[in-house]
């Protein structure tokens, strides 16, 4: 499902001594099939836009009301806002939002302080079963929540009848995230996946989202602060700042503007800190800001202007 | 200068022992593994240090530990001197503030002053030392202006940063921060590390900073690992972070400029491991000509 926000604005308390402007005419398309990557600084508007997703923030509903048809004379008229996640119009009111949840999943930050039901198999059908929209066989639902479980890398059978609270920490939010893909949906949405783990930890849930893109959701769209988590695994980025969409780029375009996003007060890749340091002492090194394309090149670099000692070789 | 005459006389000794574990045991089920085996550890007062390892090496049991919020099933927890015990807990609770992991769990009123100033008016100071309180935590955590400010409306980093201040209006000469900073993101997780190393630089507070991210640990005085309840490294930082092979055995991954210089090396570039960029760029420009 392709998603396509254009002109999109958001202010939350309006017309109030706390209104704020969140989202402000953003247009950002994300194409069906990627591993898209939200990136920006506390406050920058990201979670508003991704909780447009799936609805749970819904543009205002006198937005079309009273939308003129015609400008009067000498106006001209506001750009339309679109918002479309596949064939779902979410400018639409009468559009059916329980099947776009089904096809949209959203995990949010620390999705295991909203594990609430006794069995680990309970709550891991409970989404499955609020927005289905025939009444499921028990039989479908275990099936659906084996699938669940095992693609997460948890055993069926021996995590079913647990009590989701007496599972570890990395346990549980494999358990929240089963969860939420247990419907099936197109696009998976998460906010900050790996926050709070430990670096063991974190490898073991990115290296778990490669492998639900690849076999399960079709668009993995992750919210993160973590720019070489971005930079390691996204095919493009979009860098939020102030309401605003300031950047749509892959990885290694977008950390060519280290200085504008330390400007915006956001963190570069530990590759694209080495890349300047190095610039500053005269060493041109170009790579896709991943940790192994650095390292090759700058073996390469190494090979190519070897140390005067042993210059003999030249270019060979 | 911080006040201590509030709570335990002042003996300024040269290398008075802050906590000292000895010889503790702790498993939180009767028949369960331990959480904590045999622990042999000591901090001395002013000292700055890390406690790293892997989530349940036994590392958080520590804190809760330290100040008596779990009991050792065997061995002896001295705080300056005073064995821990039910007597003296709350004295002793005085001296050891403890910061946990969720800044939304540790924030008790809506108002910034109102929530710093919970643990101070619990132990029953005068209002006007409160006040003289709030102005010094908030000011050692770099947010007196946000002293009026609505808690629900900060960033983590600031909420947590609120949260110390309140351990601080206790004045307590050690503060431990149980993963104080795993919630946060990287701006706030500096925040905090650049926080208490002030706190402990200048204000001579002793600091035990709980985490798993090695590059918070560079700034301390000495780190130790915890693994499985044991203590199984110990020395300066930069010296255990040069004992990577021991550090992956104790499923701590290394950071990810660890890798990058181990990569270097493997492709025959003769870098040495360290955890600054600024010093790896450093040494790849004298690799190459």
């Amino acid at each position: 499902m392709r998603i396509v926000a254009e002109h999109l604005s958001y202010t939350y308390n309006p017309r109030s001594p706390f209104e704020t402007a969140a989202l402000k005419d953003v247009s950002l398309t994300i194409e069906e099939g990627e591993f898209f990557g939200i990136i920006g600084h506390t406050g920058s508007g990201k979670s508003t836009f991704v909780q447009h997703l799936n609805g749970l923030l819904r543009l205002p509903s006198s937005m079309k009301k009273y939308r003129p048809k015609k400008p009067k004379k000498g106006q001209t008229l506001p750009p339309k806002t679109v918002l479309t996640v596949g064939e779902f119009d979410l400018t639409d009111k009468k559009t059916d939002f329980r099947a776009l949840r089904r096809s949209v999943g959203m995990v949010f930050q620390y999705p295991e302080y909203q594990l609430f039901a006794e069995t680990v198999a309970e709550d891991v059908a409970f989404g499955l079963k609020n927005f289905s929209e025939t009444k499921l066989s028990e039989e479908e639902t275990a099936a659906a929540v084996r699938a669940a479980l095992e693609v997460v890398g948890l055993d069926y059978e021996e995590m079913k009848d647990k009590s989701p609270f007496d599972l570890s920490g990395g346990q549980k939010r494999r358990v929240a995230i089963a969860g939420v893909i247990v419907t099936r949906p197109e696009v998976l949405v998460l906010d900050e996946p790996a926050a709070g783990l430990d670096p063991l930890g974190k490898r073991e849930i990115m290296e778990l989202l490669h492998k639900l893109h690849r076999e399960w959701c079709r668009t993995v769209i992750i919210v993160s602060h973590d720019m070489d988590e971005i930079s390691e695994n996204c095919t493009r980025a979009a860098v939020f700042s102030e309401g605003t969409v300031r950047y749509v780029l892959p990885p290694r375009e977008l950390f060519c503007h280290a200085q504008e996003l330390t400007a915006m007060g956001l963190d570069v890749p530990l590759t694209a800190k080495l890349v300047s340091l190095l610039h500053e002492r005269g060493i041109d090194i170009e790579c896709d800001f991943t940790a192994a394309d650095f390292c090759e090149k700058v073996l390469a670099y190494a090979a190519a202007h070897p140390k005067k000692e042993r210059d003999e070789g030249g270019e060979a | 200068m911080i006040c201590r005459s509030a709570c335990c006389g002042t003996r300024l000794g040269s290398s008075m022992k802050a906590i000292t574990f000895t010889d503790v045991s702790f498993r939180y089920e009767d028949e369960g593994p331990y959480a904590v085996r045999h622990l042999n550890f000591s901090v001395e007062e002013g000292e700055f240090v890390a406690v790293l390892g892997h989530n349940g090496s036994g590392k958080s049991t520590l804190a809760r530990l330290a100040n008596g919020l779990l009991t050792p099933d065997e061995g002896t927890i001295c705080v300056f001197s005073t064995q821990l015990g039910e007597k003296n807990l709350y004295d002793v609770r005085k001296n050891v503030g403890v910061v946990f992991q969720n800044p939304d769990n540790q924030t008790v009123a809506t108002i910034v002053e109102d929530d710093v100033a919970f643990g101070a008016e619990n132990v029953g100071l005068p209002r006007e030392e409160i006040g003289k309180r709030i102005d010094f935590a908030l000011k050692a955590v770099g947010m007196e202006e946000y002293r009026h400010a609505t808690v629900a409306r900060l960033s983590g980093g600031q909420k947590q940063r609120v949260a110390i201040a309140g351990v601080l209006a206790l004045m307590p000469r050690i503060v431990i921060l149980d993963e104080s900073t795993a919630m946060l993101d990287p701006r706030g997780r500096r925040e905090i590390v650049d926080g208490v190393t002030r706190l402990n630089r200048e204000e001579h507070i002793t600091v035990i900073l709980i985490t798993h991210f090695m590059e918070e640990a560079l700034l301390a005085d000495r780190a130790v690992v915890m693994n499985r309840g044991e203590l199984v490294m110990e020395g300066a930082p930069a010296e255990i972070f040069e004992r990577r092979e021991e550090l992956v055995t104790y499923n701590l991954a290394l950071p990810r400029i660890g890798i990058i210089c181990e990569k270097l090396r493997a492709g025959g570039m003769n870098v040495g491991y360290t955890l600054d960029a600024q010093e790896l760029a450093k040494e790849i420009a004298e690799c190459v000509s």
